[in-house]
């Protein structure tokens, strides 16, 4: 088969890091290829290169045979190439055709409504797509949206199409959908390039798999060849350990009660009488799709807002009337969702965020700070957890995501935890460090902890929880403990399905 | 060593075409080329000079203070000025209702007033912000208002001084006023600054940067405060209460202005003069820019004020053509050019970069 596109030893460095060391691969037009590799690893940054975000410092790439020089993503759509981000960038208050066009009208001084939508039908007869070209884009769920993009490529005459993490957003259902819809754009002669980390999908959809670490191409494989673990253990370099088995809680009595939670929202209710409680020793995920109320009900159970209605019970006592400070130290540690925005503080050294909401703690010397056995203490989690560039007066600005995540888990997960709100753990974090983010994650409910966790990562859910909430439009919508839960039966509540 | 040389490299450039320009202006008003560095010279070594500078330092240390804590916290103070007039007047009112203490406990309460009349009038932004949402921008300049205006009131009616020429307040008591740097150096027989209203106030704003500094850096409600100015929502999950440190950082701010009371009653004029302050409160923004709100750093940039503002003064002596609004005028320009810092230091990268880059052709 003809090759699409191949690199040949693209090296791409930013300041001291080497995002991309001597990269050479192939992909052959008309397949899927699945680019894989842990958070870090290179993958996104050697596929901008050839989208013409970035240029790479040596190396040649060429696309169908021959050698190209991107300056822009402009020259790359010139070529055939698209890219779907994983952020989308549509205008939301414009409609779809609007947004599909915008930059490429049919006629330069006005946008012609009549002739591109005449121009966009025959691309969506062509390749199956059945979108409403008038509808506003901020009115579609995610899973249409990420069709106004395709859609953008498809008008634009890409054959090459790019998709960055395309189902990090989107709900199973959306998921198996977007899975048929790559099929079919395969089938018409497009050639799709897959960069993911989830090893299900990659191993469901491609044909081949290039895998990525620290830089460097691992190898390229049939994905036939290839099952869940062997890729698992190929990405990280190492075997990737099952998580163990778990003893049962004994506890009955509830640790945290939450009763008839509600709040309102400007001209909305987002949270509508939400109840469950949590005994000690069980981990409670909390399954739905991003804005259903998660963010409010974390807030509550955080202590960052009092503005509800109903009541929040810890061990049988009112979490109104307790002091957030107080709640701290007998056992509230939060995973806080947002990790730049609410978990720390990018302009503080690692030291100073370990310190953060531990500040008044006698260890730490209560009034006058004894920065000493703060980094003391750095140093213990960086170790612990493995966190680069082990240095603790460095701003945490400098951190890659993942590193940033595993200094606030190694913070959150200290001693004496009773309650831990866990949002999105490992949101952005290596396999590696998943895996030994779950297995404390674990070890806390197994020495006697109530967990919390909230994720969109539906595999994340399932792995851990031993009782699974899911959460639509502020009400919990289904429970089910994890024996009997399936995707199907998660995916169809995340989505307002019946009970 | 690097890192040494590119701090230094910023203020440097600043201050060498501040100077060019001043002498530029100088120059074509027909004005020798050397007579802004002679009044440079005279205000940094010479003894009476010296004192001079010291003795404006001492308020721009305190309204750099005053601006940088609340820069700490995430807020623009922009109130010193009204805070230092209230700062001020409240010696007199203290002094006034209280005239028999004895030093021991006068000084004390003295600057303790002081600094409790200005940290009220901040802690009232700061509760307007904590608790209705009002933008302390707009509360601490209205609040200026408000306050120079109380101030002239206390000065032409209530406290009025009816022997006075200009609309001022009535002396303070002795046992109110602090000592001046000079009578100091002359109780241990080596007096200097002779007639200057330097005075021991410096080392009261001395002592209060190296407590600010201790309080950010050393102490949890420091850090909590530090927390806040960096992000509000982490601190929230934190448990830090962000209404409670904005009250604290605005409190703080308004009382370090109000400790230019000291300087200016209790150490020189022993009244309130109508007017006294050459805008102390505003400049402060710049002394508190110019040092990165670092308590420490505010030391240097203070007495770099105080040099600025003090050769003003003494280039209208100096020279017949310059008169004091065309002093101001060149003070605004060493000023503008020595806080552009930011700029010369882009500079100052894009020629490294330019450098690095002939070196080693890429």
């Amino acid at each position: 088969m003809p090759s699409a596109f191949s690199f040949t030893q693209v090296t791409k460095r930013f300041g001291s890091v080497c995002a991309n060391d001597g990269v050479s691969f192939e992909v052959e037009a008309g397949t899927i290829h699945g680019v894989v590799g842990e958070n870090g690893a290179g993958k996104s940054t050697i596929l901008k290169t050839l989208y013409g975000l970035y240029r790479p410092d040596s190396g040649d790439i060429h696309v169908r045979g021959e050698k190209v020089d991107f300056r822009s993503p402009q020259d790359a759509l010139a070529r055939g190439i698209g890219m779907v981000h994983q952020h989308f960038m549509l205008v939301p208050t414009l409609s779809v055709w609007q947004n599909v066009v915008l930059g490429e009208e049919p006629f330069a001084w006005k946008p012609n409504r009549a002739a591109s939508i005449a121009a966009l039908k025959s691309i969506q007869a062509e390749f199956g797509f059945s979108l409403d070209l008038d509808a506003r884009v901020e009115t579609l769920p995610v899973g249409l949206q990420q069709q106004v993009e395709i859609l953008k490529l498809l008008y634009r005459k890409a054959d090459t199409l790019i998709f960055d993490e395309p189902t990090a957003v989107l709900t199973p259902q959306e998921v198996t959908l977007l899975i048929e819809r790559l099929r079919k754009l395969k089938n018409e002669g497009k050639t799709i390039v897959f960069i993911s980390h989830k090893l299900r999908e990659v191993l469901t959809l491609t044909e081949k798999v290039t895998i990525l670490r620290q830089g460097k191409v691992v190898g390229s494989w049939q994905t036939a060849e290839l099952d869940e673990s062997s890729l698992a253990e190929k990405i990280v370099g190492r075997k990737v350990q099952p998580l163990p088995a778990r003893k049962q809680s004994a506890a009955t009595t509830p640790l945290i009660e939450v009763k008839n939670l509600s709040l309102e929202g400007p001209g909305r209710p987002i949270l509508q009488s939400v109840s469950f409680s949590l005994r000690p020793g069980e981990i409670v995920g909390v399954a739905g799709v991003d804005g259903n109320g998660q963010q409010e009900l974390i807030e509550i159970l955080a202590k960052t807002r009092e503005d509800y209605a109903g009541e929040v019970l810890w061990e049988g006592k009112p979490y109104r009337a307790q002091d957030c400070y107080r709640l701290k130290q007998s056992g509230l540690a939060v995973i806080a969702p947002d990790r730049h925005r609410e978990a720390m503080i990018l302009d503080f050294s690692l030291c100073e965020n370990v310190l953060l909401g531990h500040h008044r703690e006698t260890k730490y010397g209560k009034r006058r700070l004894d920065w000493t056995t703060v980094e003391k203490s750095t140093r213990a989690i960086i170790e612990r957890f493995d966190v680069r560039p082990a240095l603790p007066q460095a701003q945490a600005r400098g951190l890659s995501g993942g590193n940033q995540q595993k200094l606030v888990i190694g913070r959150e997960l200290g001693e004496g935890v009773k309650f831990l709100l866990a949002a999105h753990p490992t949101r952005g974090v290596d396999i590696g460090a998943i895996e030994r983010i779950h297995s404390e994650i674990l070890r806390l409910r197994d020495a006697g902890a109530a967990v919390l966790l909230f994720s969109s990562e539906l595999e994340e859910i399932l792995a851990l929880s031993d009782r699974v909430l899911v959460i639509y439009n502020g009400r919990i919508q289904g429970e089910t403990p994890r024996s009997q839960a399936t995707e199907t039966q998660l995916g169809l509540w995340m989505t307002g399905g019946a009970k | 060593m690097k890192k040494v040389l590119q701090s230094f490299f910023a203020p440097t450039l600043g201050l060498v075409l501040a100077l060019l320009a001043g002498t530029t202006i100088l120059v074509c008003l027909g004005e020798s080329s050397s007579v802004l560095w002679e009044a440079l010279y005279n205000v940094c070594f010479t003894d009476f000079g010296l004192g001079y500078t010291l003795f404006y330092t001492t308020p721009y240390l305190f309204t750099g203070l005053a601006v940088a804590i609340c820069f700490r916290c995430g807020l623009f103070n922009i109130g010193g000025e009204g805070q230092l007039y209230l700062g001020a007047i409240s010696v007199v009112v203290v002094a006034t209702a209280l005239p028999g203490l004895p030093s021991i406990v006068a000084v004390p309460l003295g600057i303790a007033t002081a600094f409790l009349a200005g940290g009220l009038w901040g802690g009232l932004a700061g509760w307007l912000k904590a608790r209705r949402g009002s933008h302390e921008v707009i509360v601490t300049i209205l609040l200026n208002f408000l306050a120079i205006a109380l101030v002239n009131y206390l000065l032409l009616y209530p406290y009025d001084n009816p022997h006075g020429q200009n609309p001022e307040t009535l002396e303070i008591g002795e046992s109110y006023r602090i000592p001046t740097l000079h009578t100091l150096s002359s109780w241990i027989g080596m007096p200097v600054f002779e007639s200057t209203p330097a005075n021991v106030s410096l080392f009261l704003a001395l002592l209060m940067a190296v407590a600010c500094h201790f309080f950010l850096f050393h102490t949890s409600r420091g850090f909590e405060l530090r927390a806040v100015g960096q992000n509000a929502d982490a601190s929230r999950f934190a448990g830090i209460r962000v209404s409670t440190q904005t009250i604290t950082a605005l409190f703080l701010g308004g009382g370090l202005a109000g400790l230019v009371g000291v300087n200016e009653v209790m150490g020189y004029h022993y009244k309130v003069v109508e007017g006294f302050s050459p805008q102390y409160g505003f400049t402060g923004i710049a002394v508190a820019l110019l040092a990165r709100s670092s308590p420490l750093g505010i030391i240097l940039s203070a007495f770099l004020f105080g040099i600025l503002q003090n050769s003003a003064r003494e280039l209208e002596f100096l020279s017949e053509r310059v008169t004091k609004e065309l002093a101001t005028v060149i003070q605004g320009i060493l000023i503008a050019f020595v806080a552009a810092q930011y700029y010369w230091e882009r500079i100052y990268l894009h020629l490294k970069k330019r450098f690095q880059s002939r070196r080693q052709p890429a």
